[in-house]
């Protein structure tokens, strides 16, 4: 997954914020399966910050091991990504302790999934471009 | 008599190109100055897609709209620019063929 | 592997939801049972839910920092509801005591109805996780077709 050449540019983008959106959808759907659970407290993944970062440097940064015999610590997940989780603020407090407003994370998922289904149709047509290119030069 | 409308029929023919040779481009662009210009349009397009689908990734922009649009008039001029191509190439292959 | 995890901790909310309305449905139908296999009035019943992160291999556990927030719904048991049953005065009844008071089940038809709409929209909510990953996954693999 290299970030120059044929594949940079909007295919890395459209890589990294696929993996962020993909983790966020699987925090959302845990909030809303435990939107009865006593005392649980709903987490959100903030992107902007870690799309600015994917943007700007363009590269990713496992660390290093010196020893072969050491097992491979992550810091990130497998994409490279370390995105910051938060516990959501809570409006309105709640008798059992759950912090999960339910009408919040329906739209959340709704436009979390929107978005993900745009960026792979996106990605696709894209990859049909290159797809064109190639045939078209047989000729 | 017959001869002077003729001849001058012929000379708004010739007269590009005579024009051409110690004119300058603006009045009348070579062919190859708008097949650069008409790629440099292609790749300006292409650029701008590019920059349209950052923009939709990073949140940046969120109607959805600018960027499909800004796809579809890549993918449509690259495609017209892929025709113009191969109707370049076999007119090229045409005229290498013609016996001298 | 992403989504299978978003699945797993959905179809674990559907279970919890259903378990819960079952108990909903059992303590609706005895709202007025005075007669029990155990003596005395039906006890109103209810669910304990708690949030339970599941780390099935130890590759999972090596992520855990990130997959750590990640808990899908347990249900850790039936409790019954130690309010004390409602007395009515009621001396012809069967079921009264010498006081001539009857002990109707302390089942609160409201809040059970407060609670199946609850465990209606939760359940429904789950449905919906559902279809929208279903949908990123099927969307995903139509890249490169």
């Amino acid at each position: 997954m290299d970030s120059q050449g044929m594949f940079g540019g909007p295919f890395f983008t459209i890589e990294k914020v696929l993996g962020l959106r993909s983790f966020k959808h699987n925090l959302i759907v845990s909030n809303i399966a435990n939107a009865d659970t006593p005392n649980y407290k709903a987490f959100d993944l903030l992107l902007e910050q870690e799309m600015e970062r994917v943007l700007r440097t363009n590269r990713n940064s496992d660390l290093m091991r010196t020893q072969p015999g050491h097992l491979p610590v992550r810091e990130r997940n497998s994409e490279g990504l370390k995105p910051r989780i938060v516990a959501v603020p809570q409006l309105s407090p709640r008798v059992d302790g759950n912090t999960v407003d339910i009408d919040k994370m329906m739209a959340k998922l709704a436009e979390n999934s929107l978005m993900y289904n745009a960026l792979a149709q996106i990605l696709s047509k894209k990859f049909a471009g290159l797809k064109y290119a190639i045939q078209e030069g047989k000729r | 008599m017959k001869e002077i409308p003729i001849q001058k029929n012929f000379e708004t023919f010739t007269a590009p190109i005579i024009k051409q040779k110690g004119g300058t481009e603006n009045q009348h662009p070579s062919f190859a100055h708008t097949l650069r210009k008409a790629l440099s349009d292609v790749n300006r397009v292409q650029m701008q897609a590019d920059q349209a689908i950052q923009e939709l990734a990073a949140g940046n922009r969120k109607d959805i709209h600018h960027t499909m649009i800004a796809l579809e008039k890549a993918e449509i001029s690259f495609q017209l620019m892929m025709q113009v191509r191969n109707k370049i190439m076999s007119a090229y292959e045409e005229i290498m063929r013609m016996q001298v | 592997m992403n989504f299978l995890d978003a699945l797993h901790i959905s179809s674990s909310a559907l279970s919890a939801q259903r378990i819960r309305m079952n108990i909903i449905s059992s303590n609706l139908a005895n709202a007025n049972s005075t007669r029990t296999l155990q003596g005395g009035p039906y006890k109103r019943k209810d669910v304990i839910f708690a949030a339970h992160q599941n780390f099935s291999t130890f590759h999972h556990m090596l992520k855990s920092q990130l997959q750590g927030n990640l808990s899908e719904v347990k249900v850790l048991g039936i409790i019954t509801d130690p309010r004390p049953p409602q007395l009515k005065y009621d001396p012809q009844h069967p079921d009264a005591n010498e006081q001539g008071y009857v002990a109707i089940p302390n089942v609160n038809l409201i809040e059970e109805m407060v609670n199946m709409i609850s465990a209606t929209r939760s359940y429904e909510a789950s449905v919906a996780a559902i279809n929208a990953t279903k949908s990123m996954v099927l969307k995903a693999l139509e890249i490169g077709r």
